[in-house]
């Protein structure tokens, strides 16, 4: 179960106290949660897909695996994986408009990836594509806005690719799991 | 780590579905979650806030629901609140709400991380919500959110005793209301 630590928080105060900490917190309405720490397959997929972002994305694009905070209307997250492809926001500590996101569940963060960011997420104009993906079997769960502003999904499994269409390039599964089981 | 691959539903699928099944489940864009069964201390408090306010509900032409209704958020995201209080006039549809006052939630073990979290996200999109509790089976806490005259959302934790303001229903709710009996 993810506890809450007790004190609730304005979004001023935790961004002030989180600088402060020595381990990575989320946000939600109040409350901050601390972060696990990731498997070695975890670790090894979201480091996949940022290197392969990090070399095919345009230019003016910023990547980041899992140390940069993503400000929502009521949350700050930590995506395993953000693009961001808008103009520099003015703060230094989060960002507000990407157009890929990736997270990669660990037990404890199935459920809301699936569910809990998975609605937070749609909910942001500039998202384009959504990926969960799992750490125990070629299985990649893919989000994406269409043209007319609709969101789909489609699982992969095996082999396939995924369009990144924001980044203007195309990710395989064979890249996501390169050396991870 | 993951289910099996299902397609996902479409909304009237998923109504279907729920018509003839004999569990219920929450709708997260087409995928379904089963809603796992309560506990005695659980039920025992849905039914004391459920008793505490159904007078009152009916009396001013409100709808009050224990567990069985839905709640529809959005295009594709259902849920069943445990308890919903629904005072729009007009009924949407005969299967589901969508503009409640007032919602509340009994935590428990498989539910906390979402009631607290993606619930509290969610239903803080609804423009018509005014009050959100959740309260905690384990101990005499209730932690209160509502949305104040400027439409800002507050929050506060009550321990041990106190009243809950439910304006919408011209009342209030006490901590004894809520935990009777539910801790001999």
């Amino acid at each position: 179960m993810v506890e809450p630590v007790q004190k609730t928080m304005t979004q001023a105060e935790y961004l002030t106290w989180e600088q402060r900490q020595t381990e990575r917190h989320e946000y939600v309405i109040g409350f901050v949660y601390a972060m696990a720490g990731g498997s070695r397959r975890h670790n090894r997929i979201a480091l996949n897909i940022a290197s392969f972002c990090l070399t095919n994305a345009p230019e003016h694009c910023r990547i980041y695996q899992e140390g940069m905070k993503l400000q929502t209307d009521s949350a700050f997250y930590y995506p395993d994986v953000m693009a961001v492809c808008e103009p520099e926001p003015d703060k230094d500590f989060f960002e507000t408009s990407p157009c890929l996101l990736v997270e990669v569940p660990s037990p404890g963060t199935k459920d809301i990836d699936l569910r809990e960011k998975l609605l937070t997420y749609q909910s942001l104009p500039s998202l384009e594509t959504y990926l969960v993906v799992d750490t125990d079997a070629h299985f990649v769960r893919h989000f994406w806005r269409n043209e007319k502003g609709v969101w789909q999904q489609q699982d992969s499994t095996d082999t396939g690719d995924i369009s990144l269409a924001c980044l203007g390039t195309t990710l395989s599964m064979t890249q996501i799991y390169q050396n991870v089981f | 780590m993951f289910e099996s691959i299902q397609p996902s539903l479409s909304v009237q699928e998923y109504l279907d579905l729920e018509k003839s099944s004999k569990e219920r489940h929450e709708n997260i864009g087409g995928h379904l979650y089963a809603i796992a069964e309560a506990s005695q201390r659980h039920s025992r408090i849905t039914g004391n806030i459920f008793t505490a306010l159904w007078a009152l509900s009916n009396g001013l032409g409100c709808r009050i629901f224990q567990n069985g209704m839905r709640l529809r958020i959005g295009e594709a995201t259902f849920y069943y609140p445990d308890v919903m209080v629904v005072c729009e006039q007009e009924e949407p549809d005969p299967y589901f709400e969508v503009n409640p006052c007032i919602l509340i939630e009994v935590l428990s073990p498989s539910t906390k991380t979402v009631d607290l979290r993606e619930k509290m996200l969610e239903y803080k999109r609804l423009p018509s919500l005014h009050t959100y509790l959740i309260i905690d089976p384990e101990s005499l806490f209730v932690r209160h959110l509502w949305r104040d005259e400027e439409g800002v959302w507050q929050q506060e934790g009550i321990t041990g005793s106190g009243d809950l303001p439910l304006p919408y229903l011209n009342a209030t709710l006490s901590l004894s209301q809520i935990y009777r009996n539910v801790f001999n």
